[in-house]
């Protein structure tokens, strides 16, 4: 019997607790990006015979919280949230790209009920799959950080290139953020809108066509000497004689050069330095404006 | 005296100001484990917008560049022009929200009345960010409830650790009535708002800062008086600034504190709020004069408790696991909830500094000598 699912937390806990009910199915997962939460889908053929056997009517009903509790029966209340979130997990793993579904419900049974073995990884794979997990976190905090959207009358674009499919993470972050304006995060030729209610769409965040951020940006650009007054203020924030390249370039990696020109121009200054801005500096300065 | 000291606002360009007024606020630390979005060529990374509404100051304390009596090139900003400036930089997102202190405008006051007229004008703007005000000594009560409405997080800078040593730096202040009872009142603001559930801010802990350095204050009062603010006031990261001496103050020939004080000193922090040490913990590893030498203080402490050590990792608590240099309380959670750990490897993935914590760990009954010790050793 083959059982499909979807590729998404859901999908991926329910085929846990399929894998364990039926030692004789084998099971594939449809990769169509689904933000949703929604229903596990089955094969067409597989609908029929599933949906009257007792399981999935179970879980079909269930909330991602129980079927959490079904995979990781044995909990450990002493240990720190920090690492004890599977959703967490899995809906980041899911978005790496060599994330492989099959391998990672495999992983979750080789936790046999442990969800802190997710973040303790002792095997090859677990320890795989943890760094995927860094690896997609690092990215979006790196977007978070680097990058500098721009913004268009009422609406701000940001452009950004994903290895991992983390620009809707990105987008919503940047939304719930700025709740009062349209977001608009151009990743390749993918694209995406945050605060989609306020331009009458159902969800927050949604897919769109590219052509309709083109459309968004006709606005006039409202950042114009922004990024002057932006080095102004970095410049006055730097203690010379604490000067530490070792430490600023860790923090602000070459890659962040990447995400957009103020964080090109920031990294130029970590590896450069800036002048003096003191008070008394600045009066000097001031005589040459 | 520079050429431009005596030029007034009008004549400077929003550009001056911003970078006038940001220098002043260059030493305020202001870290709220938020995104950051650069790094100084020092390294320190820039989160908020930090800025002073103006550096006129009525005050004369006796290390700050913005007293009263000093030579200084002077600037302000108006509520709407921060308001601005914030919401430009925090649209680019090139921050998290506002960092706003201020020299004292007439008197405290008047200062905080200013400086809720930024907050609330930006609240009302609808701005979500986060907002961080550093208020004057002496503000009154009914203003800090005000600015409570509307700050995630606001504090009054303790400077120094006693009384004495404060109306010798600070003469218009008094440390008792200005500043510690300020503390007690944010203190009590800070927890009745977190209770109410209506209220979605993030509501920071008490804040406070103090000069490093300063005034030969020896570490084992610094650190003495962090765990009463800790106990007392709810504080939960003090921030320290090195004493530099600003030329044309009163103090300029002092000598610089040391930059490697702050470091200790914030490490000896972590150790009261995170590890659970208490002051006088601390006792052996101070030098005659009452002072941290530059040593990590955890090692310092290891040290000075050999029969402590090694520690079996598979079987020790959480107190002696937090004890041993290399791990921090969520490598410490880690490995009370692993399996068996049998090798340094393992300890390594859960995130210990294995080189750190080897020479004070057993694993499965072997302490993790290397072998130049055990040769020197002569065993
Ligand atoms: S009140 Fe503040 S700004 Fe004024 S002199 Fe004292 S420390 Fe400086």
């Amino acid at each position: 019997m083959i059982m499909r699912f979807q590729r998404n937390v859901r999908g991926i806990l329910t085929a846990c607790r399929a894998t364990e009910k039926y030692n004789d199915i084998d099971i594939i997962f449809s990769d169509e990006r689904s933000l949703s939460t929604q229903l596990i889908g089955y094969a067409e053929n597989e609908i029929e015979t599933q949906r009257s056997s007792s399981f999935d009517t179970l879980w079909d009903n269930c909330s991602i919280s129980q079927l959490v509790a079904a995979v990781f029966f044995r909990n450990d209340p002493g240990a720190i949230d920090s690492y004890q979130s599977p959703v967490e997990f899995i809906e980041t793993v899911l978005r790496h790209r060599k994330c492989n579904p099959l391998e990672l419900v495999g992983l979750l049974k080789k936790c046999k009920g442990r969800k802190e073995m997710l973040y303790i990884p002792q095997y090859r794979e677990g320890h795989r799959y943890f760094r995927y997990m860094k690896e997609v976190k690092k990215e979006f905090y790196h977007m978070c950080m680097f990058t500098r959207p721009e913004l268009f009358g009422n609406v701000l674009i940001a452009r950004v290139s994903t290895d991992h499919r983390t620009s809707d993470m990105f987008c919503q972050w940047l939304a719930r953020k700025n709740p009062d304006i349209v977001i608009g995060v151009i990743d390749k030729n993918i694209s995406w809108i945050g605060n989609g209610n306020l331009l009458g769409f159902e969800s927050q965040v949604c897919e769109v066509d590219p052509s309709f951020l083109v459309d968004l940006q006709s606005g006039d650009n409202a950042d114009k000497g922004l990024e002057d007054l932006w080095e102004i203020y970095y410049d006055s924030q730097y203690i010379s004689k604490r000067r530490n390249r070792k430490l600023a370039s860790r923090m602000q990696p070459a890659i962040s050069a990447n995400f957009s020109t103020m964080a090109k121009n920031d990294r130029y200054r970590v590896e450069k330095g800036t002048g003096n801005c003191t008070l008394d500096e600045f009066s000097k300065d001031c005589e040459n404006l | 005296m520079s050429s431009d000291t005596h030029i007034p606002d009008v004549h400077r360009t929003l550009q001056e100001r911003i970078r006038l007024l940001s220098a002043g606020t260059k030493y305020d630390s202001c870290n709220q484990t938020a995104v950051c979005h650069a790094f100084g060529p020092d390294g320190r990374c820039i989160q908020l917008y930090k800025t002073l509404l103006t550096n006129h100051c009525s005050g004369e304390c006796l290390y700050c560049p913005n007293r009263s009596m000093r030579d200084t090139s002077r600037a302000s900003l108006s509520p709407e022009e921060i308001a601005k400036i914030t919401w430009s930089f925090y649209r680019k997102n090139a921050i998290e929200g506002l960092f706003l202190s201020s020299g004292i405008i007439g008197d405290p006051e008047n200062t905080a009345y200013r400086q809720l007229e930024v907050v609330t004008l930006l609240r009302e703007q609808g701005f979500n960010g986060y907002i961080h005000v550093r208020l004057m000594p002496g503000t009154p009560k009914h203003l800090l409830e005000n600015i409570s409405e509307y700050a995630n997080k606001f504090g009054i800078n303790a400077e120094t650790t006693s009384s004495v040593n404060y109306s010798h730096i600070c003469p218009n202040f008094d440390y008792q009535n200005d500043v510690l009872m300020r503390l007690k009142w944010i203190h009590d603001m800070v927890r009745r708002r977190r209770s109410e559930h209506n209220d979605t801010r993030i509501i920071g802990a008490n804040d406070t800062q103090f000069v490093v350095g300063l005034l030969n204050e020896p570490d084992r009062n610094m650190i003495q008086t962090v765990n009463r603010f800790m106990n007392r006031y709810g504080l939960r990261r003090p921030y320290f600034m090195s004493f530099d001496p600003v030329p044309g103050t009163p103090l300029e020939k002092e000598p610089s504190s040391p930059r490697w004080k702050e470091t200790r000193l914030y490490q000896a922090s972590y150790l009261l709020k995170d590890y659970g040490l208490k002051a006088r913990d601390f006792d052996p590893i101070f030098d005659d004069t009452g002072n941290l030498t530059d040593d990590d203080p955890k090692i310092l402490l290891a040290a000075a408790n050999p029969d402590m050590y090694p520690v079996d990792i598979n079987s020790a608590t959480r107190h002696e696991l937090l004890m041993v240099p290399g791990i921090g309380p969520i490598s410490a959670e880690r490995i009370i909830h692993a399996d068996t750990i049998s090798s340094e490897q393992e300890l390594a993935r859960i995130g210990v500094a294995v080189s750190r914590a080897r020479p004070y760990i057993r694993i499965q009954g072997k302490s993790q000598t290397r072998l130049d010790r055990f040769w020197k050793s002569g065993s």
